[in-house]
């Protein structure tokens, strides 16, 4: 395992979900959404390397949640992107149900950050829940110790978002380093070298603006 | 309405529109509430302590050191280590991989098994790794035009000729400060809520002037090594008129588009210092005085400023003039009367280039310390509060705040190819920020997300077939491609100067403009534009050294002193 600020990781993911094809607004929530689950310990750049390779190059509407007759979100094509779903309940936080089921999707611990969001936004308690889990974020949008054990995360799954549920734990404590193995890092470097431009002599001259001398 | 309201509402900050302007942006100085003399005012008040428990320099000027303040309830050390550079490695660019010393800002005093760490990563920069006891890392290099002539002055028994030591300002330029958790080093967060963090960029001032201090110790323990029987330590005051000099490219352009917020704190924080400072009254005789005494130190600034770059050749030219004006004008009017500061800022609006303004504003702040020195506190910013979307935001509301905030780039016609003449890119070779000529090379794909006027530009167009009371949310769950311009725009709404309000892709486009006013808020002075893109500055020429801080007055070293100034 390889410490990584914050900070590198938040920039690392972004850069590799734009180079995955997501757009720069997506690629921001990308970033923001590894950062938010490694501060509490949680894998946040494993499962983004995971996603953005399964997503790599994907047209967006497919992956994007569209409610059915019964109001659950189901994807437009065979699987829902945990960042697009996400980034939507956190969009229409205050017009959600108090029971909102959805999926397939990915790698559903990515959802997690979003509600986050949404709590804060509306300040009332929200749930993630799949199977026997259930991980409560307060009205401020911290993280409880999770009821039932962790999700098997890196899996397609069917989850319910919960609103106004009991959360009178005390947070988890959150820390200012990131881990990753190396696998993860690689794979994450390896999407968002795409964002670089090759290097050639005129772009080397010129790009960075060189003329007059800097040695004196 | 009571007098006083009236006068509040009648002077109001200046309108973002005005301000946030390139070529008014790149014509920034800086001011009582820039970053490094907020620094040294806390440093001082708060009674910090300097030490150097490490000072270990050969005759080559090969060796370490550790330079320690310590404050209430922490301490910080600088590690130094000086290298001996051949020549033709030499290169302020960010591209370069040796330099003559490298720094980091250490968190808390280190102990032999730190410094061992440090010794084996800092000196390769951005091929080392540091860790959350480092605050930051950072090199430099010598300038060959002067370190050379004060080792062999001051080995000579001499102190070195003051014409030459104000020509260059300094002996090393830094070529890079990273911060906040590049390299590894400590996120923002992790010690954003220490009392001497909050403003922004304190740890990266402080290891810039022990940098300073470490660079004049390192000069006369050279000279010591090369002649121990005649060599001389510089004159105090000589001394203090080497600043620290600084380097700095493209890299930090795209670091004001990417923190709308705190962009916004900063510029927000002058605007209002101002507009305190207009609305007073009437002027006391201290503050005349002190206004005065700045005016005129004003003046020796711009005397001392060189530049090469023919179009800051022209502006220092045309601000001698505004200086000259300055000074007729309150010869004649006199800062009696009603409002009086407020009256000499419109005069000053009508008269003034942008760049003696925005002297002007420096100027106005000088003498009113109490008033303004707070704002210092406003002017951080946690940039995830702007995060968060509004999707229940109308189509219409945003429409509205587009036309509003980017008004100016609805009316550009995007498909004129000079008005995209150029794209933002990461060079694979350097990992760093660079600018490119669109149309020339293959640089679409690439492009990063640095010109929101254009992409604004985009999404209200893309907005014309929504239903106008819709929410936001539905349309972003169709149009990702928007999400970027979507946030800065509800950001921009609740933030009026958190935008630059010009074209960043232009043909015409000057990235030193975006340096500048960044390294303005820094505290930087006399800058010297080496292109259209690069520029050297100088930081903390005049300020008292770490180990003199407290027998020197307060935050009375930003302006070189004028003659007969006490």
């Amino acid at each position: 395992m390889k410490l990584l600020s914050l900070g590198e990781t938040e920039a690392l993911v972004r850069k590799a979900a734009r180079g995955a094809g997501r757009s720069w607004g997506m690629a921001e929530e990308a970033g923001r959404t590894a950062r938010w689950l490694e501060a509490y310990g949680l894998p946040g750049a494993m499962l983004s390397a995971a996603l953005l390779e399964k997503t790599d190059g994907a047209a967006a509407a497919p992956l994007a949640p569209q409610p059915d007759a019964a109001g659950v979100w189901r994807p437009g094509g065979a699987v829902l992107c945990p960042l697009a779903a996400g980034t939507a309940l956190s969009d229409a936080a205050r017009a959600l149900p108090e029971d909102l089921r959805l999926g397939p999707v990915l790698c559903p611990l990515l959802i997690l950050p979003h509600l986050a969001a949404a709590a804060l936004q509306t300040g009332r308690s929200h749930a993630l829940c799949w199977g026997d889990t259930r991980l409560t974020l307060t009205a401020l949008g911290a993280l409880l110790p999770p009821e039932g054990a962790w999700p098997d995360q890196d899996r397609v799954a069917r989850v319910t978002c919960r609103r106004d549920v009991r959360a009178d734990a005390a947070p988890l404590a959150r820390r200012h380093r990131a881990a990753a193995a190396q696998d993860t890092i690689r794979r994450l470097e390896r999407l968002a070298e795409r964002t670089y431009a090759p290097e050639t002599a005129d772009r080397r001259l010129s790009g960075a603006g060189a003329g007059l001398t800097d040695n004196d | 309405m009571d007098a006083r309201a009236e006068t509040d509402a009648a002077i109001a900050c200046r309108p973002p529109g005005t301000v946030m302007r390139l070529s008014r942006l790149g014509s920034f100085h800086q001011t009582r509430l820039s970053f490094m003399r907020v620094l040294l005012r806390r440093l001082r008040r708060e009674n910090w302590r300097f030490e150097r428990p490490v000072f270990s320099i050969d005759a080559r000027g090969v060796g370490e050191a550790v330079y320690t303040m310590r404050g209430p309830d922490r301490a910080y050390s600088l590690v130094a280590f000086a290298h001996d550079l051949p020549p033709d490695q030499r290169s302020d660019r960010v591209i370069a991989t040796a330099w003559d010393a490298t720094f980091t800002l250490f968190d808390g005093v280190p102990d032999a098994g730190d410094i061992a760490r440090l010794r084996e990563n800092v000196p390769r920069q951005e091929a080392g790794r540091v860790s959350d006891r480092e605050l930051s890392v950072s090199r430099a290099n010598r300038s060959v035009r002067l370190f050379e002539h004060v080792v062999d002055a001051l080995a000579a028994g001499r102190q070195p000729d003051p014409a030459r030591v104000d020509e260059v300002g300094y002996l090393m330029r830094t070529t890079a400060v990273y911060g906040s958790g590049k390299l590894g080093a400590a996120d923002r967060e992790a010690i954003e809520t220490r009392p001497e963090f909050m403003p922004p960029f304190q740890a990266e001032m402080l290891s810039v002037w022990l940098t300073r201090a470490f660079v004049m110790d390192l000069v006369e323990e050279m000279a010591r090594h090369r002649a121990a029987g005649t060599a001389v330590a510089l004159d105090p005051d000589l001394r203090r008129r080497f600043g620290i000099g600084n380097s700095t490219g493209l890299g930090m352009a795209p670091f004001l588009i990417s923190h709308p917020i705190l962009l916004n704190n900063w510029i927000h924080a002058r605007e209002e210092a101002l507009a305190r400072v207009r609305r007073l009254p009437d002027a006391g005789a201290d503050t005349v005085r002190i206004f005065h005494r700045m005016r005129a130190r004003a003046e020796r600034c711009v005397a001392l400023w060189r530049s090469e770059h023919p179009v800051q050749r022209q502006r220092l030219t045309a601000l001698a003039a505004d200086l000259d004006a300055l000074r007729a004008y309150v010869a004649g009017a006199g800062l009696s009367g009603p409002l009086p500061w407020d009256r000499l800022w419109r005069w000053g609006e009508a008269e003034l280039t942008e760049e003696g303004q925005e002297m002007l504003v420096s100027l106005l702040l000088e003498p009113h310390g109490a008033l303004v020195d707070g704002l210092a506190c406003c002017m951080s910013a946690e940039e995830v509060e702007g995060f968060v979307i509004d999707g229940a935001m109308t189509v219409d509301r945003l429409r509205a705040i587009l036309e509003e905030i980017y008004g100016w780039a609805l009316e550009i016609d995007w498909t004129a190819p000079e008005t995209q003449a150029r794209a933002w890119y990461v060079s694979a070779a350097k990992l760093e920020p660079r600018l490119g000529e669109r149309w020339e090379e293959d640089l679409g794909p690439y492009e990063q997300p640095l010109a929101p006027g254009r992409d604004a530009a985009r999404l209200y167009h893309a907005l014309a077939d929504e239903a106008p009371g819709g929410p936001v949310a539905g349309f972003l769950l169709r149009h990702p491609d928007h999400r970027h311009s979507v946030r800065r725009a509800q950001i921009a709404a609740r933030h009026p100067y958190s935008e630059i309000r010009d074209n960043t892709i232009g043909a015409d486009l000057m990235p030193i403009d975006m340096l500048r006013a960044k390294l303005s808020f820094f505290g930087a002075g006399h800058f010297d534009p080496r292109s259209d893109r690069w520029v050297r500055i100088n930081m903390y020429r005049g300020a008292p050294f770490p180990h003199e801080l407290h027998a020197q007055p307060e935050d009375d070293w930003s302006w070189p002193r004028a003659g007969g100034d006490a």
